[in-house]
């Protein structure tokens, strides 16, 4: 029974308002119009936004219609959710009195609220993603749509709540345009923001959903993701403020007799709930900001190697191994007949392992010095990661780090044996602005694994820059 | 003709009041609206409240619904009531049959019990061809025919209504004075208050708002 009036709430709220057409026009049609406007306008300049990678600020490069569709598509959805959650309630809270007169729980009617919001938060944020795509693709698209989501959830509850609490339409609806650019606009914005990261900016709504919407567009490592569900508890709050303020403003008089019937069991249940969502989200989250500083990285396995170099000038007479024979210390590689004085020499494997590369072919002419071969030294595998340069100071000899071989499936743990001190060359196949960002070397030895790992296999790695 | 106040106290042979209010005060400010308002109603009895225009009635009919704290006073509802406010208190963007379909998930009806009773009052006010029609698409006088219906649907023992008949045609009047009179003969009570009261509605006892306290109203002025 209490199924189907919440039902019945939910399909009357819902038809309501998609019957506003002229309403649902203008929603699409201003972020369309502003979008197109913006990109027309806006200069084909590089910029730089602040973002949080490994829970550390950096500065990445991209470009003024990235970082605007990046940024305002989340605003434009928060706004657009916040003016619909204002819509919903404010259009029907009036008569809802007369719902409650008639029987209704404002319990049931505030969470009808809800369902429907809910409902039309994904469409907010179809819209804006589609919108969106036409300016760029965030890096990390399921985080970037879920930042969205957040902040049309979050905003969309504290449109309804306004609603509850402003008998204006006009002062509802200014106080929510205000308070979206106030929180979304700047405070949220690094680099625009003097306050941006004092704790009490947490507070705020577009707090999380700004960050991961940021981490999500313009960095490849989901650092935000697990904080930003602390917007779920957050919105939580709201309903149960919601469900406070919506109850005084559509009380009715207890002396009716029907309205004793009603115990408040469903409120009791709500804030249950909500205390147990609210603990369950700070723990997370503490648990979060507690964890040891790390940095994550991805890298290839290797080994170090030798050079076979031929001792003289001369003919190669014969090759004694092939590529990919494995060889030991002082073993013979090949002969060469020397030039001057026609004895042939035995060229040695300056070290054990398993010959990587064979340059050369039998009957060939090889100078002295010329490099015959290669060596891995299997035995002494190691994991060699990329470490961005604002990272790379963190990272110190000795320090602790899991290694995850995607190929085995396998987790091992290891020490940061050398630290490069020149940067890697820049890898040609990425884009210009993560080109910017140099990268240097950091080794790790892999024990225990010898004949399992192939050289040149993917690593992740996460360093625990905390300490040794 | 002086009138005593409180006029319409009852015997004390009379079965229990459906509607027991005694000493209800009531001031926006230093305007004081209702001065100790006392007032019993019984099953199958139709009061009239009548009134120059800011004189309360509606306070104090909003009062009795639950839609109004007073500062002073008891009130007993013994059953379920139906209030009809005097503004239209409706889903604009609904139709009719989505309003009768969302109250009568308020009230509890069954679907079955809904379709009847919804059928009844739109082929009785002549409004049934309306049933898919938007609220905001429908005339005055027709939006008060579902305003009305909205308090009736559940069938109440008592009926709290405010101005029920502004917009009415002359013929849907004297349907309404029709349900009204069924209604009584079925032990059910009716409290309406209004500008205008007459006599094809047969009240019992109309009573006149003044300074803040009911009198018996002077028949000459209002019955018509």
């Amino acid at each position: 029974m209490l199924l189907k009036r919440i039902a019945t709430a939910v399909s009357m709220t819902a038809r309501e308002f998609l019957r506003r057409r002229g309403m649902l026009a203008f929603m699409v049609a201003t972020p369309v119009l502003s979008f197109a406007l913006v990109y027309a306008a806006l200069p084909d300049t590089a910029a730089n936004i602040d973002a949080i990678e490994n829970g550390v600020k950096v500065q990445v490069g991209t470009d003024q219609v990235a970082l605007f569709g990046g940024v305002s598509a989340l605003i434009y959805a928060a706004l657009l959710a916040g003016i619909t959650g204002f819509y919903v309630m404010s259009s029907a809270i009036k008569t809802d009195r007369r719902l409650i007169l008639a029987g209704y729980h404002a319990f049931e009617l505030v969470a009808a609220r809800c369902v429907v919001l809910l409902a039309l938060d994904l469409g907010i944020t179809a819209l804006l993603v589609a919108i969106m795509l036409f300016f760029f693709t965030p890096k990390q698209f399921g985080a970037y749509v879920l930042a969205m989501y957040q902040g049309a959830m979050v905003y969309g509850f504290y449109g309804a709540l306004i609603a509850t609490v402003v008998k204006s339409e006009l002062g509802g609806l200014i106080a929510i345009v205000f308070f979206a650019n106030i929180d979304l606009g700047s405070l949220e914005l690094p680099g625009y923001s003097n306050v941006f990261g004092e704790w009490w900016t947490q507070f705020l709504p577009g707090y999380f959903p700004v960050q991961l919407a940021i981490d999500a567009a313009f960095t490849s490592r989901p650092d935000l993701l697990v904080p930003s569900l602390w917007t779920g508890p957050h919105s939580l709050a709201v309903v149960a403020l919601m469900l406070g303020t919506y109850s005084r403003a559509t009380h009715v008089h207890p002396f009716l007799p029907e309205h004793k019937r009603h115990l408040p069991w469903a409120s009791i249940l709500l804030t249950l709930l909500l205390a147990l969502g609210a603990a369950g989200g700070w723990r997370y989250y503490q648990e979060w900001l507690a964890r040891p500083p790390a940095v994550d990285v991805e890298g290839r396995v290797d080994a170090p190697k030798a050079q076979v170099v031929a001792l003289v000038s001369g003919r190669l007479r014969s090759l004694e191994v092939a590529e990919g024979d494995d060889v030991e210390e002082d073993q013979i590689v090949a002969w060469v007949e020397d030039s001057f004085t026609a004895a042939s020499l035995a060229i040695r494997a300056p070290v054990r392992g398993r010959v990587t590369t064979m340059s050369v072919r039998r009957g060939e002419n090889v100078v002295q010095g010329a490099v015959l071969a290669e060596i891995h030294r299997l035995n002494q595998l190691e994991a060699v990661l990329e470490v961005d340069e604002t990272h790379i100071d963190e990272v110190a000899i000795g320090q602790t780090v899991d290694l995850i071989l995607p190929s085995l499936g396998i987790h091992v743990q290891t020490r940061v044996a050398e630290i490069a001190s020149i940067p890697l060359p820049p890898d040609a196949s990425v884009s210009e602005r993560t080109r910017r960002i140099r990268k240097y070397a950091v080794k790790c030895p892999i024990e225990g694994q010898e004949g399992k790992l192939r050289l040149g296999v993917a690593v992740k790695g996460r360093i625990f820059t905390g300490g040794g | 003709m002086t009138l005593a106040p409180d006029a319409s106290v009852a015997q004390p042979a009379m079965p229990d009041p459906l509607l027991h209010v005694d000493g209800v005060r009531k001031a926006f400010g230093r305007n004081v609206v209702l001065a100790g308002v006392s007032l019993d109603v019984r099953a199958g009895e139709a009061v009239a409240i009548v009134g120059e225009n800011g004189s309360g009635k509606s306070t104090l009919l909003k009062i009795l619904a639950g839609l109004e704290t007073p500062d002073a006073g008891e009130i007993a509802v013994r059953r379920g009531i139906g209030y009809c406010p005097q503004r239209l208190e409706l889903f604009d963007g609904l139709t009719v049959g989505e309003n009768l379909e969302y109250f009568g998930a308020a009230y509890g009806l069954h679907e079955t019990e809904l379709r009847a009773t919804g059928r009844a009052f739109l082929d009785r006010f002549r409004y049934a061809q309306y049933v898919d029609t938007p609220v905001r698409n429908l005339s005055e006088g027709t939006k008060q025919k579902l305003n009305l219906t909205v308090a009736l649907l559940h069938e109440p023992e008592l009926l709290l209504l405010d101005e029920p008949y502004q917009g009415f045609d002359y013929e849907t009047f004297l349907n309404f004075a029709g349900l009204l009179r069924d209604w009584r003969s079925e032990g059910r009570a009716v409290l309406t208050i209004s500008h205008l009261v007459t006599a094809d509605l047969g009240m019992d006892r109309v009573l006149e708002l003044r300074e803040g306290t009911l009198h018996a109203a002077e028949a000459d002025r209002h019955r018509g």
